[in-house]
């Protein structure tokens, strides 16, 4: 009997080991399998939140956490798992077809039970097991099922990781818009401070109001909320503003100080004392200049008699020239000429410095006016510019939506963002946008000048120009022209300052290499047959004609040098925002350099 | 008592070879001649069904040979009397002139009784066997009467004809360890009837076992070792059957209207053991208790009328259970 027990007890442990192995192996098998249906899980997790991102916005850490955390999921499930060795015996009675010999030994062993037939099911379990692999019975491989989807669920994963996102898309848009409005607010405000500097602490009203309209400008784009249409109409309203300043005063202060500079470069002799006067004024030096004139009356005593006579001479004739624009500035330079005329009698000092103190007074007054009006040009130049990056922003995006087209998913913020870079696009085809009596036909300006007097007003073929009052260019790569407008071919007047924005791409060829100068085809043009309610507007006569095939496309070279003289002027004229005239500078320098 | 491995392969031993003694004068029939041994060996009773000339009174009579068990045939009949079955109590006279009552035993005190065409009797003869079956015991006139050991009742009945039959009731089918369905022999075997039968040579089955022997065989089989998962296979199976049971397949709940007893769930785990045994495993598996479900539940559910109206069989149904019903949770 106790050699019964001591067999009993003996197959008791080895049947204890035998299950042990196949629960070590049945752990194993199974954390392969709840591995797997994790990574399915996760990958399931990663499809839905990127198929979500589409619509919503989604963290960018979320599609590339549900994989690792269905991984996570799926080794917990294994790991917590419960594993009884009755529950093993009973799966490796099924996987070995032993039919349930491991469970009722495992039962005989757990209860203690001792008859012969339990120690001979025990002794015979024991046996048949000792030849058992347990990793046959609970093999470590992947399941089939969730393999497969695994693997079909990381394909589409990659799939929409990779496919554009256009909800991203557009968050991206909108934060380059936002990025391109906040650049405008910052040069606006830089605008006002500069001014605000010139101005110093008695800014003029015209320089006042100027501040005013771009403080208040500033702060709207600043707005947080506000989207491109937003930016675009306070844009529209400043410039509203900006315009309906009065410059008539400054328009006669400049006529003035412009004839009394003439007057005075034409009475200078050689040792003429108002030498260096005429040419501050001319330079736009109109502090300068009154210094030089309160100067002229303390040099006045230590003056031989002919200097007097000839700067006497020399301040009436400028005042004269100045009094039929500038009456106030024109008597004042008068007086002082006439003060010299009285202190070679009896000398009055005094007086003499009193009537040079006021012409100087009146200089400087009328020189303020005119800075005043030139900053206030400059202004609407910088207002119009950021208009003209906010609507080629929006054309882009616009033409995008339409299109669909992206190669990458940054490529359409990136257009967007480079349209705060002028340096982007450099050749542009233009759309004008001017009063109707703008009459200029395809471009062509009537004056005869070369066409485009924009800065980057030339675009690639692909830039339309159909000469209407407003025609929009359309390129991959965006660009900004601020120029003017010429006249009509027909002789109308243009007196529309021009704001040309276009999308356009061109690469900067040889000298030899062609742009797009409009020209009207067959020389002239016609009126619109059924155009009733603008007259103004014109077409070319052979309009199915492609501009490239037409006398527009002419060598690079025969053009460039009248586009550089064209954006000198306009930038003498004030007429290009301080902050780009070295953009542009370094644009025909660029253009010079690679002849 | 010792049980060892070597009683478990006298026990697979003898069994084989009363199935091989029986298979020299039955033709085929492997299965039924299986279950009506497991039946034998847990000491129950069996109910054949099947039509005339299938071999089952010959089968029976086979049986009482190679076992040596007292062999009586009773054809029932709608005019058959309990008495006719049971036995009954007369008034003998002896020499000195004192008349007394005794006992006169009926046919049913034997070892192995065939009912033969058992539904053609009226259902009050049909209960005479009730006590019989049960007990093991008839009691006639508030006396009860011990039936020798072991004791059998193989019942057979004509599936086709209908008219002027009793079907056995409820309590009386329960009774039956086994309802075995008798198929006709095919193409070959039928050919090996015909030689069998139509010679001058006939096959002598040979005695190999008695009645103790099939009385230790079921003490042997009682103690096999079954595990708890599979008992609970057995019960999860039975309580199946019943239509308003949770776990019911879709056809138990639409056409059966009484499930299984609890006998039924003992006839699988007893059929089970039984079957293991005659593999010489020491243990009852669920393929043995898979096995065992058609013979021991198939007339323990009472169909309802839809079942015959669309001809579900009790098989079909134990079929769609077997399936659906799962093995261990």
């Amino acid at each position: 009997m106790s050699a019964q027990l001591a067999t009993l007890s003996g197959n008791g442990t080895r049947l204890r080991q035998g299950l042990g192995a196949l629960a070590r192996a049945r752990w194993l098998s199974e954390t392969a399998v709840w591995l797997t249906r994790g990574l399915a899980a996760g990958l399931l997790a990663a499809v839905v939140v990127l198929l979500a991102a589409r619509f919503v916005n989604v963290p960018p850490w979320l599609p590339l956490a549900a994989t690792p955390a269905g991984l996570l999921s799926g080794a917990v499930v294994a790991a917590t798992r419960p594993r009884s060795l009755r529950r093993t015996a009973l799966l490796a009675d099924r996987r070995l077809d032993f039919r349930e010999r491991l469970t009722t030994a495992w039962e005989i062993h757990q209860r203690g039970l001792d008859s012969p037939l339990a120690a001979a099911q025990l002794a015979d379990t024991t046996a048949r097991l000792r030849g058992v692999r347990p990793f046959r019975a609970f093999p470590v491989r992947l399941p089939r099922n969730e393999s497969v989807a695994a693997v079909v669920l990381l394909v589409l994963v990659m799939a929409l990781w990779v496919a554009p996102n256009p909800h991203r898309l557009d968050q991206q848009r909108q934060l380059a818009e936002r990025s391109l409005i906040a650049q405008q607010a910052q040069a606006v405000g830089q605008l006002a401070q500069q001014i605000q500097t010139t101005a110093g602490s008695q800014p003029s009203p015209e320089q006042a109001s100027t501040i005013q309209a771009l403080k208040q400008l500033q702060a709207q784009l600043q707005d947080s909320k506000v989207t491109t249409a937003d930016a675009l109409s306070e844009l529209a309203a400043a410039e509203d503003r900006l315009r309906a300043q009065d410059g008539s005063a400054a328009g006669a202060a400049k006529d003035g100080l412009d004839k009394a500079a003439a007057a005075l470069a034409a009475g200078q002799g050689g040792d003429s004392p108002a030498n260096g006067l005429g040419q501050s004024i001319g330079q736009g030096q109109y502090a300068q200049a009154a210094s030089q004139l309160q100067q002229l009356a303390k040099d006045a005593a230590q003056m031989t008699q002919a200097q007097r006579d000839a700067l006497q001479s020399t301040l009436n004739g400028a005042g004269a020239a100045a009094a039929k624009s500038d009456p106030a500035l024109g008597q004042a330079l008068q007086q002082a000429a006439n003060s010299l005329g009285r202190a070679t009698k009896p000398g009055d000092p005094a007086a003499e410095q009193q009537a040079f103190n006021q012409a100087a007074s009146a200089l400087q007054q009328a020189g303020q006016a005119v800075t005043g009006d030139n900053q206030a040009q400059q202004a609407v130049s910088q207002v119009q510019a950021s208009e003209a990056a906010l609507s080629a922003a929006q054309q882009v995006a616009a033409g995008q939506n339409a299109t669909g087209q992206a190669s990458t998913p940054g490529d359409q913020a990136q257009q967007v963002s480079n349209l705060g870079n002028p340096a982007v696009g450099q050749q542009a085809a233009g759309s004008q946008s001017g009063t109707p009596s703008d009459s200029a036909t395809a471009g062509q300006p009537s004056d005869g000048s070369p066409p485009g007097s924009q800065t980057g007003a030339a675009g690639d073929s692909s830039g339309q120009a159909a000469g209407t009052d407003a025609a929009a260019g359309q390129g991959q790569q965006a660009g900004q022209a601020t120029g003017q407008s010429g006249q009509g071919a027909n002789g109308q007047n243009g007196d529309g300052s021009g704001q040309g924005q276009a999308g356009g791409h061109g690469s900067g060829g040889g000298p030899g290499s062609q742009v797009y100068a409009p020209q009207p085809v067959n020389g002239h043009t016609e009126q619109l047959p059924n155009s009733a309610t603008d007259p103004g507007q014109q077409v070319a006569a052979n309009g199915s004609q492609a501009p490239q095939n037409n006398q527009s496309l002419v060598p690079y070279n025969q053009v460039i040098g009248s586009y550089q003289q064209q954006a000198a002027q306009a930038m003498d004229q004030s007429q290009v925002p301080l902050d780009k005239k070295n953009l542009v500078r370094d644009y025909f320098s660029a253009l010079a350099s690679g002849k | 008592m010792i049980q060892t491995e070597s009683d478990i392969r006298h026990f697979a031993d003898t069994a084989r070879t009363i199935e091989a003694e029986i298979g020299r004068v039955i033709v085929g029939q492997q299965e039924t001649v299986r279950n009506i041994v497991i039946a034998i060996i847990a000491g129950q009773h069996v109910l054949l069904e099947g039509v005339p000339g299938l071999g089952k009174t010959m089968l029976v009579r086979t049986l009482s040979q190679v076992l040596d068990l007292h062999f009586t045939r009773v054809q029932f009949t709608p005019d058959l009397m309990p008495a006719d079955i049971t036995g009954t109590t007369i008034i003998s006279e002896d020499a000195d002139g004192h008349r007394e009552f005794q006992f006169q035993p009926g046919p049913i005190f034997t070892s192995l009784l065939l009912a033969d065409e058992i539904n053609r009797a009226t259902p009050k003869t049909q209960s005479a066997l009730l006590e019989a079956m049960q007990e093991k015991t008839v009691t006639i006139a508030r006396s009860t009467h011990r039936l020798p050991l072991p004791f059998f009742v193989m019942a057979t009945q004509n599936p086709i004809e209908m008219e002027g039959t009793y079907p056995l009731p409820e309590a009386q089918l329960d009774r039956f360890f086994f309802k075995l369905d008798v198929g006709y022999p095919s193409a070959e075997e039928l050919v090996e009837i015909l030689n069998r039968t139509t010679t001058l040579a006939t096959q002598q089955p040979q005695q190999v076992a008695d009645g103790p022997r099939i009385l230790a065989m079921s003490d042997l089989a009682r103690s096999l070792p079954i595990a708890t998962p599979v008992v609970e296979y057995a019960a999860r199976l039975t309580m199946a059957t019943h239509p308003t049971d949770s776990a019911a397949p879709k056809e138990v709940r639409e056409f059966v209207r009484f499930g299984a007893s609890t006998r039924g769930a003992q006839a699988l785990v007893m059929g089970a053991k039984i079957r293991a045994a005659l593999d010489g495993r020491f243990n009852a598996a669920f393929d043995d208790v898979r096995q065992t479900a058609l013979p021991a539940l198939r007339h323990r559910i009472i169909l309802n009328y839809e079942a015959e109206a669309e001809g579900m069989g009790a098989d079909r149904i134990l079929h769609a259970l077997l399936a659906q019903v799962p093995e261990a949770r």
